[in-house]
């Protein structure tokens, strides 16, 4: 048993982790088995063994079990089953066009009913179902209190409200100034623009991934990989000075915080080359900024030799295609940070102190 | 599906079920609903209060049917019958109580209709005066208004007399039907009177009675109006609790659950909490006592959250595991998240600290005061800062380690810095060495080192002339043991071979000096003859005073104390020396404050003795020796140890509890362990942090009540802000009380009730120096500061064999004394110039001292003492002394009333004490006896009559007067 717990923990070190949940996010979306009925219960029943699993270790049901954390646990299974729904449908609706057969949705098309009583009669049921839930809800589990809040001691850690932990997790690789407003920003404007950019007329009205792959592949990974997975992390992952800790590790000692991290131009100037710092912060972030350029506007050229690509910026227009590819390469900038910081310990590309800018 | 009928519209779900399952959430929100209102409704304190009820109820009706059959008894019997007697008697002279009775209303009425008139008679000549007033000013019929008021004046008069008239009658006919009534009005008394309990219980029980309506006040939703069960709770706008943000006035709700804690009456074992009575209702939460319940509450001393009325969240916290484990059984305990929860049971005196510490004495709660003591014993201020008055500016009180070189010899100094307590159980010098945190050869052997080092650097204090020290005589052992009693040595010295510091325990007077075990292994005859003959030469400031021994005396000491050796201390000698070790951990120092360079250079310039002694000074640093040992150089060297002014707050996430899990995570139990075991914290870490960073805090090797006492003490240091009006203890002898400790004044005094520490060593009470109380208003300011400067100058109690020692107090100790003794008795410094005495006065004062025998306790003369055959315990002071010692307004009150100024003293209460506090001469019943002849002779030609006289002998206030003065001016 100690060793299973000792693999998991293994297993839930960040760069491991992250790389598991690539992988498995493109295998699970590659596949056509995990979208069929017996594919949803398997992975339910994998995701409530694991759950019985945990909570049968003191010290993972301590965090599993608490009142802040239970939303969480919901959202694992709540945004599973939502994502597995779509895509379940999806892939009917795919094979059922392929065989010539109509959609579920077109094959419903002429089917009418009225709003009263169809629609709002279960939508009040459902709602006072709901409250039911949550009246329920808050009384078996009491609302966490604690004493009179003491401004001179931080609790350690600090944890953000659940909705929040994401972004908290992005303190850790970006400069606040990036982390808390500018990509948050973007976010937000990036969720805005999905309308605009999203010229693909398919899958209006009924689901369909074989003719969307693109679009809901993109939309998928930064909602599940990216967003998802760090509220889950940020609530059970980290720990006393914001370090990692296994789900079976206890918190106590608290690890001491991380090593020792170096940007870029010291890695390069200093590590590499031995000459030490140049003083100009031009010449010296100048490695960073090439890096910076390239990820921005050298990749984009690159990729543009695919035909595929071509195509797109066809469709698309010039103005949409650089916005969609300047969003996603700021999407991308957060795996690369995040491994660059755990493999090399590498927190700043480029490190302008002198400019409130760090990247 | 359903067929559907023709006009019926088509649906996607069946209607009928779905009204169905709409019906069935409504159901379960309306469930929900009753739930919410029911989790609101139903609290664990109202099940407490329903159950106090219960028990109050039964144990009253107990009390209640005792007290009925006790109702039943013969005596209570007898008292009806006497009633009913009484009643029958009276039936028999109805009529004629009657017929007074209708008199008597009569009478009443007609004395209404005189005292109506009489009012209006009144109002009507007011009315009249003014009319004239009138007529005065604007003319008018003046003489005849002045002719009417003259006649409603006489007519006043006359209702007047009529009224009084009537008075009189009616106060006569009143007696007459009281003395009708009154056999029965005496009967129905003594009868009330004997079953008063049974009518006190009778309303109680009404009063516990369940109601009919009870049930339906305590519902939901109408429980506002006025509930059975209801929260109890005080305001407490003076004693704010701290919201970081704001400061809010405390309520405690504390007694919703703990109905009884201020009501006496509940002390029984029958009781158990939350139903008891406070254990010190004189002291506490009593509406009588110091702290009532309506202005301290609770929480200000035992902590908590008093908003709380949830058992764990109230933040009870358990006194032990079996405790918990019940608690968590019955309560289902889980510890509170609070700054400050409850104090467990046996640490509450904490809560004495924050308003009690200006007072410095605080008798009442005997650990907590037992737990500051030692705190200053074992010098925890030394290396923690502690800004509170007990600990504020304490100087450094170790012994002098200059001399340590002239004491003993290396080997002895390296055994014992290795392991103090194996050389003495009781000594306050802690283990620094060899705990539980170092594993392993590499750091052992830099332990050596560092011993070495420190022996090293000591010796390098000693003075270049090592102090010269006389022969010692030879002197008696046994003698010398029977002296360390009855000099008083025990009062300072624990001397038993076994001896630890619970022996001195909770007082710490015995361990003001050294322990005195093993002194023969440890110090030379020489040395120790020369110490007791005069300390202060040796080691000028040291807190041990002049014994004022004699040769003899001294060297019959130092014989025995010569005699007093541990197996296997004598020639123990050095371990050699590792010069790399030594040099590694010197170079690691060195390089901490300076440059790499520079260290090395400066170990290069050093040879190998030179070397040794600066990493000894290295490791003093390190130590922090230099917190209770005066060190040359280290005067101005910061405290090494974290400040521990506010320990009782201190957040529990800002302490290390490492890779223990053995200690529960709470303030208390971290503090105990970490003063019971200051290095269990490095456990795992011994071989891993580096050697220089393991703790350093040392092992005072302290017993559990020890440990108790000090967490005690630590948990009350909050920053808790008492509100001053509630401050009403005497800060202004918190000095004075310090600086009685710090010359250990109780070990041979008794001083506000508690000491002398020579009781519990086995001194015999008469033996005992005298009390200190009321000495302020006792003797003279100027006195007392010449006899504490130097008390050979006179010898007060010749018999007593202890000898007050001579203190080398300074101008602020003098001063610092003196004022509490006057502060605390509400004396003046200056007491005032005699007055010349009267000649009656003097004969008066001549003749009682003579009858009341005055001289037979208290010797007159140099001589006297010689003359008498009495028992030491029997002797007083000589009255020739008075008059330089005494405060001459003071005697006569004490001739008048010595217990009212010491308790127990052997002076006789001559003048009795009547209940109504007048004192009775005895005089007044000798004159008539044969022998008074010659004092009626002495008196005579003062006194105008035989009457005048005995009243003066009678008058306890002339008799007092006469006899301060008699001594003041007639022993000459």
């Amino acid at each position: 048993m100690d060793s299973i717990k000792g693999l998991i923990d293994l297993a839930a070190s960040p760069p491991v982790a992250f790389t598991l949940s690539i992988v498995v996010f493109f295998t699970l979306f590659r596949s056509r088995w995990p979208w069929t009925r017996g594919g949803g219960l398997t992975m339910l029943g994998v995701g409530v063994a694991g759950l019985v699993f945990g909570l049968s270790d003191d010290e993972l049901r301590r965090r599993v079990a608490e009142p802040d954390n239970l939303p969480i646990v919901g959202l694992v299974f709540v945004v599973g089953f939502f994502v597995w729904l779509a895509m379940s449908k999806a892939w009917a609706n795919d094979e059922a066009t392929e065989r010539g057969d109509p959609t579920l949705e077109e094959s419903e098309r002429d089917d009418r009913v009225l709003t009263w009583p169809d629609l709002v009669f279960v939508e009040l049921i459902a709602a006072i179902l709901l409250t039911v839930a949550l009246v329920v809800w808050s009384l078996l589990v009491p609302a966490p209190l604690e004493g009179p809040a003491n401004p001179a001691l931080a609790p350690n850690p600090s944890k953000a409200p659940w909705y929040f932990v994401g972004l908290q997790e992005l303190l850790v690789y970006f400069d606040p100034w990036l982390a808390g407003v500018v990509i948050p920003g973007l976010i937000v404007f990036g969720l805005l623009a999905i309308p605009y950019m999203d010229r693909n007329p398919r899958g209006n009205g009924y689901y369909t991934f074989r003719e969307r792959r693109p679009e809901i592949l993109l939309f998928l990974f930064g909602f599940l990989v990216l967003w998802c997975q760090l509220i889950v992390v940020g609530t059970f992952v980290r720990g006393p000075n914001w370090s990692f800790y296994g789900p079976f590790e206890s918190w106590e000692p608290a690890r001491v915080a991380g090593t020792a991290t170096i940007s870029l131009s010291e890695a390069l100037w200093v590590r590499l080359l031995g000459v030490g710092l140049p003083g100009s912060w031009l010449l010296r972030e100048l490695p960073g900024l090439l890096v910076v350029g390239l990820w921005f506007v050298g990749l984009p050229v690159l990729a543009l030799r695919s035909p595929w690509l071509r195509e797109q910026r066809e469709r698309l227009g010039r103005v949409r295609f650089h916005t969609v590819v300047f969003l996603v390469a700021v999407m991308g900038l957060l795996p690369l940070k995040m491994y660059a910081r755990w493999l090399f310990h590498l927190q700043d590309i480029v490190h302008l102190p002198e400019l409130l800018l760090s990247l | 599906m359903r067929r559907l009928l023709p006009n019926e519209p088509e649906r996607h779900f069946d209607i009928r079920r779905l009204s169905v399952v709409f019906a069935c959430a409504s159901l379960a929100l309306a469930g929900a609903t009753v739930w919410i209102i029911a989790d609101d409704h139903g609290r664990d304190w109202k099940e407490t209060q329903a159950e106090f009820r219960r028990l109050e109820r039964a144990s009253v009706e107990e009390e209640l049917a005792i007290a009925r059959s006790r109702a039943q008894q013969a005596e209570v019997a007898s008292l009806w019958e006497s009633v009913a007697r009484e009643e029958t008697a009276l039936a028999e002279r109805r009529e004629e109580l009657d017929e007074h009775g209708e008199l008597l209303a009569g009478l009443e009425r007609q004395r209404s209709v005189v005292v109506s008139r009489s009012r209006s008679l009144g109002s009507r000549i007011e009315a009249t005066r003014a009319r004239l007033a009138e007529a005065v000013v604007d003319g008018g019929d003046e003489e005849g208004l002045r002719l009417r008021v003259g006649e409603l004046e006489a007519e006043l008069l006359e209702q007047r007399k009529a009224t009084e008239l009537l008075d009189e009658e009616i106060v006569g006919l009143e007696d007459r039907i009281e003395g009708l009534r009154s056999g029965l009005d005496q009967a129905r008394e003594r009868l009330e009177l004997a079953t008063a309990e049974l009518r006190r219980l009778e309303a109680r029980s009404a009063a516990l009675a369940e109601g009919t309506t009870d049930a339906l006040r305590d519902l939901p939703l109408v429980d506002f109006l006025r509930p059975v069960s209801r929260i109890r709770q005080v305001v407490l706008d003076d004693l704010t609790t701290d919201l970081h943000f704001t400061r809010a006035p405390r309520v405690d709700r504390c007694a919703t659950c703990h109905l009884a804690a201020d009501r006496p009456g509940f002390e029984s074992a029958d009781w158990a909490e939350p139903y008891r009575s406070h254990p010190r209702l004189d002291l506490f939460v009593g509406a009588g006592s110091p702290h009532p319940y309506e202005r301290f509450g609770c929480t200000v001393c035992h902590g908590g959250e008093g908003r709380a009325t949830e058992f764990s969240r109230a933040g009870h916290s358990p006194v032990d595991v079996e405790q918990e484990a019940r608690w968590r059984d019955e309560h289902d305990w889980r510890r509170a998240e609070l700054e400050r929860p409850i104090l467990p049971a046996d640490l509450s005196e904490a809560g004495c600290v924050d308003c009690h510490q200006e007072e410095v004495w605080t008798p009442a709660s005997q650990v907590q005061e037992a737990g500051r003591a030692l705190t200053l014993r074992l010098g925890c201020q030394g290396c923690h800062r502690i800004d509170r008055p007990s600990f504020r500016d304490r100087p450094v009180d170790g012994p002098d380690l200059r001399l340590l070189a002239s004491k003993v010899d290396r080997g002895w100094a390296y055994r014992y810095l290795e392991a103090p307590r194996s050389f003495r159980p009781a000594t306050t010098m802690p283990s620094f060495f060899h705990l539980e945190n170092v594993e392993g050869e590499a750091s052992l052997s830099r332990q050596r080192a560092e011993i070495r080092a420190l022996v090293a650097y000591l010796w390098s204090l000693a003075p270049e002339t090592p102090p010269e020290l006389p022969a010692a005589p030879r002197g008696d052992a046994r003698r010398g043991a029977a002296l360390f009693l009855e000099r008083g040595c025990a009062g300072c010295h624990l001397a038993a071979p076994e001896a630890t510091r619970d022996d001195a325990f909770p007082r710490t007077e015995r361990l003001q000096g050294p322990s005195l075990q093993g002194t023969g292994s440890k110090l030379s005859p020489d040395w120790l003859y020369a110490w007791l003959r005069d300390p202060a030469a040796l080691s000028p400031g040291t807190a041990m005073p002049d014994p004022r021994l004699t040769d003899d005396e001294a060297a019959d000491l130092t014989a025995w104390l010569a005699t007093r050796v541990v197996e296997g201390w004598a020639g123990a000698t050095l371990p050699p020396a590792d010069e790399a070790v030594r040099d590694g951990l010197l170079l690691d120092r060195l390089t901490r404050s300076g440059t790499v360079e520079a260290a090395v250079a400066r170990v290069e310039s050093l040879d190998a003795s030179e070397r040794e002694i600066l990493l000894g000074l290295e490791t003093v640093r390190k130590y922090g020796c230099h917190g209770c040992h005066a060190l040359p150089g280290l005067e101005d060297e910061p405290p090494i140890g974290s400040e521990l002014t506010d320990i009782g707050v201190k957040p529990l996430e800002q302490v290390d509890f490492g890779r223990v899990d053995d200690v529960p995570r709470t303030r208390h139990d971290w503090l105990r362990a970490q003063i019971t075991r200051p290095r269990v914290w490095d456990r795992g870490l011994a071989t891993v942090k580096p050697y220089d960073e393991l703790l350093r805090m040392p092992d005072y090797g302290l017993s559990e009540r020890e440990a108790r006492a000090i967490v005690t003490n630590l948990l009350g240091m909050t920053d808790d802000l008492a509100a001053p009006g509630l401050l009403t203890g005497r800060h202004e002898l918190g000095p004075g009380r310090l600086a009685i400790d710090r010359h250990a004044c109780r070990a041979c005094h008794r001083v506000e009730g508690t000491g002398p520490a020579l009781l519990d060593a086995g001194v015999e009470p008469a033996a005992l120096p005298p009390p200190l109380d009321a000495e302020g208003v006792r003797v003279q300011a100027e006195w007392l500061l010449g006899y504490l400067r130097d008390p050979s100058a006179v010898r007060l109690r010749p018999w007593l064999a202890i000898r007050m020692p001579a203190f080398e107090l300074g101008h602020g100790d003098l001063d610092t004394l003196l004022r509490y003794f006057m502060e605390r008795d509400g004396a003046p410094v200056f007491s005032p110039e005699p007055r010349r005495p009267t000649e009656r006065s003097l004969a008066l004062g001549r003749v009682a001292f003579a009858m009341l025998q005055c001289a037979r306790c208290h010797p007159a003369g140099p001589g006297a003492l010689a003359d008498l055959t009495l028992q030491p315990q029997e002797l007083a002071p000589s009255l020739l002394l008075a008059r330089q010692r005494l405060r001459w307004d003071w005697v006569p009150a004490w001739i008048a009333d010595p217990q009212a100024f010491v308790a127990g003293t052997r002076m006789p209460t001559n003048f009795a004490i009547l209940p109504d506090g007048r004192h009775v001469s005895p005089l007044v019943d000798e004159v008539e006896a044969p022998m008074f002849g010659p004092y009626r002779a002495l008196l005579a030609a003062h006194f105008e009559s035989e009457e005048a006289m005995i009243e003066a002998l009678g008058d306890v206030g002339q008799v007092t007067v006469g006899l301060r003065d008699h001594i003041w001016w007639g022993l000459r």
